[in-house]
Order: structure tokens, then sequence, then C-alpha cells
């Protein structure tokens, strides 16, 4: 598994093609991750990149600055092998291959949270390639550091933090990040997840919901451009005829973040739905609200340390809570787990939610191959399409594939 | 066949473990007393103080997994829906509390503790130690592990006496909070108040203790041949850290520079055939010690060198103790960042090797213990970069399921007759 091979990353195109223009432009966006930043530098924007679903994005935009998710999924690590290990994230060796190659230098800053140990072992890792001058050229890595206990302690550490960052990003970007300039990059925000919360309604429908590999593209997407200019086509797409998918039966995922659409892609060949993802790709991405009243600094530290999904978060039950409410909501039918390998962290929480979605009179089946490999994808997509078929009404369910995209 | 013992020392500490385990099982069960379960990375030091006595996560381990268990435990975990890829170096423990291998258990199992401690070093942990605090019904105290981004690459320069340095001032802040949370969860328990005149006198004497272990470390880095086996480095040294600071441990620490001055007056080489010099770089091969002898009789290959040893004076000392809980914070504060990670581990293993006149460097890479493994490679090329060739052995320290004899030993000859000779 030494290379993640870039021809094995296309599965979209032969959908693209036939699908109308709006949605084909998020999945241009989605696919080719760094197009619109790249763009945007050139005509004079300054751009921050960030790892992960911890950064606050809006003292970025505060700043002045176009936020980048630096999110590979796809591509060589040959030259990152020498000095990352095999079994890292592969999110975290796609990084750094690219941070080797300079394909991030035109980053003004790249910054890193630590809201799980792999990407601290990132951050360090990056600095320490420009410290022996294997990356002279790339830009300055920042951790952005978040705490995970609930106590005071913990909570001030981290808003002395995000305070820092505010700082050094009002300088990266010339402009100052204060309560004034903080203001509309919430309301920005807010306006990104009243749409997604939009979208995820859509998915819901018991009739003809949009399918689960769509919303997760757009949702996506929204990742990798200029935050208004995302708001304007999301709402432009949402108020446009929406082309719902047949109803098969309607499937949770819960496990490792979802940053690719492989298995949104085979549950619908299979006949079923992805509904929700308690994933920050997916449904996770529409709630909830950042706080608009009081220190918009301390509205947005918040939300970051204890709302958005992080695997740190601790008591486990606080970042649970999502998962636990959406099982009892009516509108699942069954749960997928995905802990592909590597996973070494969301496997111990596995006994216990399995049993919560039991509890809750579902039934679930476990992934634990990656499906970004087209060699793992049969197996997985036979298990599915038995899975889907043990879900379906008596009499079965039309479960013509891809209904919406062919 | 396992290597004898050339220490008296060794038996002595191996012997105190028993008896002191027995005592702490008798207590917990005859007289109902605390004790707790805690990290390798935590403040034990405080525990000491409050008169709570502490099995030490990693060092059950290490139990289990020289009593050849590991395999029944981690198969029980597997049944119980906790798959194979789950960090197996921590949560050996857990296994032995929620799977019951009834007499087989080591030493009679662990009983019921009162509080559990660790440090929220690695994403995992916190889930281990949930766990286990939940199946015991016990509270746990978990403290925040902040990442560093200052990084003296040269720390032990900084360690003992320059310790506000090592890490950013708002880190030791932290931590020296953190640390407030445990001794007000230890003074619930213990109903005793916290006394820092008295955690200062208890941190000289880690001092004390550390200095001797400096001077054995010395011993043993200058002398012609290696006198002491790594095996028997890290048996007497961790039985002293785990008991650290108390008259035991001190006599002990004494008693084992005592006798490693000995040996080497006395000229005596742990194997007079001694021709090649090799360092391990990593946690122990717990499950199969016996590899670190394995290579002697054919090649004098000798493992001189494991953290063990040298990490005590090197990390462990602080001078300079008008506010010893601070100064106890900046011990934690960066604890296992100085093993693993870039630029602290590279550095100090690369100063090692040439202390040590080191010939090959053997990297355990446990792919069981993901962020444990993570830093490896660049030690790996630190050290070829100080032409001191490596060797990386994909092992797992607790767990013998996966291990291939044949194949490991295949590779050291390879490395050895090929780059060592
Ligand atoms: S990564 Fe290290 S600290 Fe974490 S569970 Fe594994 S061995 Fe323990
Ligand atoms: S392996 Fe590393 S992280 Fe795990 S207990 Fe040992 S020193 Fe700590």
């Amino acid at each position: 598994m030494d290379t993640v091979k870039p021809e094995d990353h296309e599965p979209y195109a032969h959908m693209a093609e036939k699908v109308i223009s709006p949605f084909h432009y998020f999945h241009e966006v989605y696919r080719d991750r760094l197009r619109e930043a790249r763009s945007a530098q050139r005509s004079g924007k300054v751009i921050v990149g960030y790892v992960g679903n911890t950064v606050p994005i809006e003292l970025i935009i505060a700043a002045g600055c176009f936020p980048l998710r630096v999110a590979p999924i796809a591509g060589t690590t040959a030259n990152a092998d020498r000095y990352v290990e095999s079994f890292t994230d592969v999110d975290a060796r796609l990084i750094v291959e690219l941070y080797i190659a300079g394909e991030l230098d035109f980053l003004s800053r790249l910054v890193v949270p630590r809201s799980t140990e792999a990407y601290h072992k990132l951050y360090l890792s990056l600095r320490e390639l420009k410290r022996v001058g294997v990356a002279q050229a790339g830009p300055e890595v920042i951790l952005y550091e978040i705490l995970h206990t609930q106590r005071t302690a913990s909570r001030e550490y981290g808003l002395a933090r995000t305070r820092e960052l505010a700082k050094r990003l009002s300088v990266v970007g010339g402009s100052p990040v204060c309560d004034d300039s903080l203001a509309p990059a919430i309301a920005a925000s807010n306006q990104t997840r009243r749409l997604l919360a939009r979208l995820q309604q859509s998915r819901r429908r018991a009739d003809q919901p949009v399918s689960g590999y769509q919303a997760h593209i757009v949702t996506g997407a929204g990742n990798f451009l200029g935050r208004h200019h995302y708001n304007q086509l999301l709402a432009d797409w949402l108020d446009s005829p929406q082309i719902g998918t047949a109803p098969g039966p309607r499937l949770l995922v819960k496990g490792c973040p979802l940053d690719h659409a492989y298995l949104h892609e085979l549950v619908e060949m299979a006949g079923g739905q992805v509904v929700a993802e308690d994933d920050d790709w997916g449904a996770r991405a529409a709630e909830p609200l950042l706080r608009t009243e009081g220190s918009p600094l301390a509205a947005v530290f918040d939300h970051y340390y204890s709302e958005v999904p992080c695997p740190r978060t601790f008591p486990a039950s606080l970042g649970e809570q999502w998962f636990m409410k959406t099982l009892q909501a009516g509108f699942i039918d069954g749960v997928v787990f995905y802990l592909p390998i590597p996973d070494d962290v969301l496997g111990w929480d596995f006994p216990r939610q399995r049993a919560a979605a039991e509890a809750a009179g579902l039934t679930w089946r476990l992934v634990r191959s990656d499906v970004r490999y087209p060699e793992n994808r049969p197996a997985v997509a036979a298990m599915l399409g038995k899975y889907v078929g043990s879900l379906q009404p008596e009499g079965g369910g039309d479960k013509k594939p891809l209904a919406t995209i062919s | 066949m396992a290597a004898e013992k050339q220490l008296a020392c060794t038996l002595a500490a191996g012997e105190k473990q028993k008896t002191w385990f027995a005592e702490v099982r008798r207590d917990v069960f005859e007289a109902g007393k605390p004790y707790a379960i805690i990290q390798a990375d935590t403040p034990h030091d405080l525990f000491h103080l409050m008169g709570v006595p502490v099995v030490t996560n990693q060092w059950w381990a290490a139990i289990i997994a020289t009593k050849q268990l590991s395999g029944d435990y981690l198969d029980g975990l597997a049944k119980l829906g906790y798959h194979e890829d789950l960090c197996r170096y921590c949560s050996l423990g857990l296994a032995s509390t929620l799977i019951d291998l009834k007499e087989s258990a080591p030493w009679g199992g662990l009983p019921k503790p009162a509080i559990l401690c660790a440090r929220l070093t690695c994403d995992c942990i916190q889930r281990i130690f949930s766990l286990w605090a939940d199946s015991f019904g016990a509270e746990l105290v978990a403290i925040e592990a902040p990442g560093s981004s200052v990084l003296p690459d040269r720390w032990w320069e900084l360690s003992r006496h320059r310790w506000e340095e090592l890490s950013e001032p708002y880190r030791l802040d932290l931590m020296v909070e953190e640390l407030g949370t445990l001794v007000r969860a230890l003074e619930k328990l213990t109903d005793r108040r916290f006394d820092k005149a008295k955690l200062r006198s208890f941190m000289e004497r880690v001092n004390e203790q550390e200095e001797y272990f400096e001077e054995a470390r010395q011993l043993i880095a200058r002398a012609p041949k290696c006198p002491v086996r790594i095996s028997e480095q890290i048996t007497n040294v961790m039985a002293a850290q785990w008991h650290r600071g108390t008259d035991w441990a001190l006599a002990h620490a004494r008693s084992f520079r005592d006798e490693v001055g000995q040996r080497v007056a006395d000229g005596i080489a742990a194997c007079p055939e001694e021709r090649l010099r090799l360092m391990w770089v990593g946690a122990g091969l717990w499950h199969n010690t016996d590899f670190y002898t394995a290579f002697e009789e054919r090649y004098g290959a000798v493992f001189v060198w494991s953290m063990y040893l040298p990490f005590g004076p090197d990390w462990y000392i602080r001078y300079g103790l008008d506010d010893p809980l601070r100064a106890l914070a900046s011990r934690v504060v960066t604890m296992n960042e100085v093993l693993h990670n870039p630029p602290y581990a590279p550095s100090w293993i690369v100063k090692e090797a040439g202390l040590n006149r080191i010939d090959g460097a053997v990297l355990l890479m446990p792919k069981g213990s993901r962020p444990s493994a993570s830093g490896t490679l660049f030690i790996a090329s630190a050290l070829e970069a100080a032409g001191i060739p490596t060797l990386l052995v994909e092992a797992d320290m607790v767990d013998a399921r996966g291990w291939d004899n044949e194949a490991a030993e295949k590779a050291m000859v390879n490395f050895i007759e090929k780059r060592l000779q």
C-alpha cells in the first residue's frame, strides 16, 4: 500500500459526464481539491491551508485570506515513505508528500490542529522536514492546539491559543481579526450550515431523496471553495429542481470520517442510500450553528472545542450525542460502521456503539477494508448488497442502482 | 534458553516486584486500602507522596507478555468486538480485567483500584482507560497532554537546571493546573493534605536515585566491554523507577551502581567475546527478551544500550526545586515526546550512540502501537546520517502472536554480516 494510485481515483469521471452541470462543477472542485485556491492565489488572494475539521476557518476568513482544507485522497507517497511510517493515516502521508514535492508552496501558512495525535505527528514531521532541509520552501506550519477535557483550565487554554492564532493570521492576511471582521465570517459560516441543513432534509425525504453520493460531493466541495462563492452555488443548486433518487434502505455511516465518496457509491450500487454520516464531510457539516451573541472569538472557539466531531473529545459520551440521537430519529434503517485499516482509535468505541444500534432496534455491518483501493471494493460491494437486500421491505423495492446519476 | 542473571541486584529487583504486588493485593482485599492503576508517563511521584501504591500499566503489560499470556487476552478482546489493529501495549491490562483467565491470571490478577490515571497522549488512551475505569466502577483522572510546538533538540542540556525553558511557558502553566486536579483527587481519596515541602524533599530523593543511575550509565558506557546486559539494566532500573523516591528504590539504585562499578573494576564483561556493540531503540521486546542475547555467541554482538537506563538521569532529574510542582510539571509535560518525536528523539539517540560507541542500531517498529511507532523513521535516518547502520524490526512489544522469530533472526544475521562486519 505504498502508493495511493492516482488512476485508482477517477471512479466519478464516468458519472460526472452524465450529470447536470452545477453538480458537475461541485464534483470537479471536489476532485481537484487545490484548483480553486490555486486560481485565487494567482489573482492575488492569500491562501491559508488547514488540516482536519477543528481549525477555526472563520479566523482565516476574517483575516482576509482564503481557507483551503488540505485533504488529499490520492497520489504517490514515495518521498513521504522515507520519513513517515507506512501505517500512518493516509491523509497525513499524502500531505507530507505534497509538502516535500513543493505542491503546497503556494500556501502562505499551513495550520495543523491537535485534534488527533496523527495530526500532531504530522505537524512535527513537517517542521522536521523543514529543519533538516528536505522541504525548504514549504509554508510555515502553525500548530493550533485544542484540548479535550471540558475543564475550565482546558477551555481557557484553548481560548488563549485561539487568540494567538487570530493575531498570527491578522499579520498573514494583513487585516485584523477582530469582533468586526469575525461577525460577518460567522454569519457566512452559519449561512453555509443553514443551506447544508436544507440539503440534509432533502436526503431524508421519503419519496425521491437526494442521493447520498451527491450530497457528500456537494457538501465536501465547500472545503475547497471560497465561502461566499460556495454559499451562492449551494443556494442556487438547492433552489434548482432537485433530481431525487429511488428510495432504498436508509443507512447511517459511523466511523472514520469519509473524505472520499467510494462508500456512498457502493451503498447506492447496492440499492441503498447513505442518509447521514457522523462526520464533518457529511451530515455534521450542517450543525450546529455558531453562537452569534457574546464574544465572536469565544463563539468560534467554543464551536471547534466542543461542538464539531473530534475523536479526542473527552468524555467520549459528549462526542457521541449526535450518533445516539440519530439512531433514535426514525429515519435510519441500518448502520454501517466504517473502520478501515489502519484505524486504531475508533475501534475502541465500536462494541459500545454497536450495542447502542442494536438497542435502537437497528442492524449493522462493519467494514474494515479501505474502499478507496479498488481491489477492496468487490468484497464490500457483495456484503453491502446482501445487507441492503435484508433491509428491503418484503417483496423488495426498486433496486435500480445509481438512479440519480446514470 | 534464557540467559542467566549475572547480577545479584537483578534477582533482588525481581523478588521485590513479586512481594510488593502480593502486599498490594493483600492490602486491597484484606484491609480495603486504595491503590491506583496509572500510565508510565503520569506523575507517579504524587501517588507515592500521598501514600497510594501504583501499578503501572506498561509494567503490568510486560508481566503479562513475559508470562506468554498476551495471546489469550488479545484473542479475548477480539471476541468482545475490539478489532485486531487496536493498540496492544496499553490495552493488555484492560484485557486482563475484561477477560477472566481464572487461575492462569498473572500473579493472581489485578484487584479493583480506587483510581486510574492517564495522560491524554494518543487518541486511544482515553478510550482504553475509560473502558477500564467503567469496568471497575472506579474514578479516572485524565490529564491533558498539550502538544509541543517549541522543540529544543538538545533537550538534555536544559532538562536538569533549565527545565523552565524546555516547553512553552503556557504549556507548563497548564500542566501545573493539571497536576493540581490530580492532587485534589488524591487528597479526597486519602483524606490527606498535599504538602509542597514534602514534594520537594521527595523530588530531591528522586534526583539522588537518578544520580546513581547517571553513574551506572557512565560506567557502562565507558567500560571497554559492556558489563551488564540490557535486560538486566532494564529490570533494575525500572523496578526502582516504579518505586521511585522510596527507601527501597534509593538503596536499590545505589547497590546497582556499586555492583556495576565492581564488575567494571574487576574487568567483567557480560559477554567476554563482545565484538559489536548494538543499541536497542524503542520499548522492550517483552515477550521475547532472549532475542537480545541471541547474537552474542556467533557474532559477539551485544546489546549494550536501551533507553531505560540513560533516560532516567537525562529526563527525571530536576534541580532548582523552589516550586517542586512546577518542576514536576516540566517533567510530565513533554514526557514521551522526547522518546518518540523529532527532533527530540533522533538527536538524543544519536548522542547516546556516540557516548556508547555503538556499531549498529536495531529499532523496534511496533505496528500495533502506531503513535508510539511514528517517528521511528526520523530516528533511523538521523542514525544513518551519523554513520550508524540501522535495522528496523517490525514487532509488537507485548503481542507475541505476530512474532516470527526465524525471520527476525534472519534479518539480524543479514544486518550483522552485511552492514556491521
Ligand atoms: S499509542 Fe502508546 S500510549 Fe497510546 S495506547 Fe498505544 S502504547 Fe499506549
Ligand atoms: S511506548 Fe512510548 S508512549 Fe507508550 S508508554 Fe512507552 S514511552 Fe510512553
